[in-house]
């Protein structure tokens, strides 16, 4: 299996660009996905973003310089896509948040185990959370990214990142203590 | 060791969350977060390649880099030329005389005008005065004491 820097090389130097594009499209693609959905997008929009990333990385990859990991710098184009479309649609927290209330409702009267309803404050208090620090909390806790790589995705401090994956934990404590 | 302290930080990040929620709840919070319709992801390259190839959004990206170009240079046209169509405006009132007498102007108007803007009227008093003593001195006419 090829490195990435390999795939970029024969992307940025030869004619056929489709081959190494597609194979470390099939490497990323997982990842962008789910770093678009943990960030609070429906699959119908997750599906439009990934897309515009990935035919970004397509028209951008001839003039990347290798100087950051090539899995940094579409993270950091996934992060971007991802905040301009929230900041676009500021209406998409009503609908995700309608859709857990569809959830409750689906719940009530039927004879769910306890731990549905742990699920649902949880994810009602991840989603509560201020854009950034849902996003630092989601990739420091679910991808185990370090600090340092939070930061340069987001373009941030490492102290800065920091600073939001704790206050994202404090406001969901707060959250579900106020349930 | 710079690997360890950093899973030695992951670790207790992980625990403050646990602390508050089970790991099983975080674990079924992200697993339906992964839940993606059947054969999506064997699909998804097909579709990337296709738009890609279809150069929809290649033109569109183009469009857009050069439609903000064009926007801020009209913007800037609309500007200028706006500008200068409403300067030549001003210059064409202020260049029309209207020649009105003081005669014709209501009293109450110039009383207005006086109370609304504070007129300053110099006077050189010193000069005034030497003007009229200098007068004095020329048309200074000893009386004629006709007793002579």
């Amino acid at each position: 299996m090829q490195g990435d820097q390999d795939l970029i090389i024969q992307f940025q130097q030869s004619e056929s660009k489709e081959g190494p594009f597609t194979a470390l499209l099939k490497k990323y693609q997982k990842k962008v996905y789910y770093q678009i959905k943990r960030m609070g997008i429906d699959h119908a929009n997750a599906d439009d973003i990934a897309q515009q990333v990935w035919i970004k990385v397509w028209h951008k990859l001839d003039s990347f310089k290798m100087e950051s990991e090539f899995g940094t710098w579409v993270f950091r184009i996934t992060y971007n896509e991802t905040l301009n479309f929230i900041q676009k649609n500021k209406r998409l927290s009503t609908k995700i948040i309608g859709n857990i209330d569809e959830m409750e409702s689906d719940l009530a009267g039927t004879d769910h185990p306890k731990s549905s309803e742990i699920n649902i404050v949880l994810e009602r208090a991840v989603k509560q959370l201020p854009d950034k620090q849902r996003i630092v909390f989601m990739l420091r806790y679910f991808e185990a990214y370090s600090y340092e790589k939070i930061g340069e995705i987001m373009e941030t401090t490492v102290g800065g990142a920091k600073a939001n994956f704790h206050q994202a934990v404090k406001k969901i404590e707060n959250f579900i203590k106020s349930v | 060791m710079e690997q360890e302290d950093i899973d030695i930080d992951l670790l207790s990040d992980k625990a403050l969350m646990e602390a508050l929620v089970s790991k099983e709840a975080l674990s079924s919070m992200d697993a339906k977060l992964q839940q993606v319709p059947p054969n999506y992801f064997n699909e998804f390259p097909t579709a990337v390649l296709g738009k890609i190839r279809s150069g929809k959004n290649k033109t569109k990206i183009i469009h857009f880099a050069a439609f903000r170009k064009i926007a801020i240079a009209a913007a800037v046209l609309l500007i200028t030329a706006t500008g200068y169509l409403f300067s030549d405006k001003i210059l064409e009132n202020k260049n029309e005389i209207v020649i009105v007498t003081i005669e014709e102007i209501p009293n109450e108007e110039i009383q207005k005008y006086i109370e609304s803007n504070e007129v300053f009227v110099e006077v050189d008093w010193q000069g005034e005065m030497d003007n009229a003593s200098a007068d004095l001195e020329l048309n200074y006419k000893p009386l004629n004491n006709d007793t002579n």
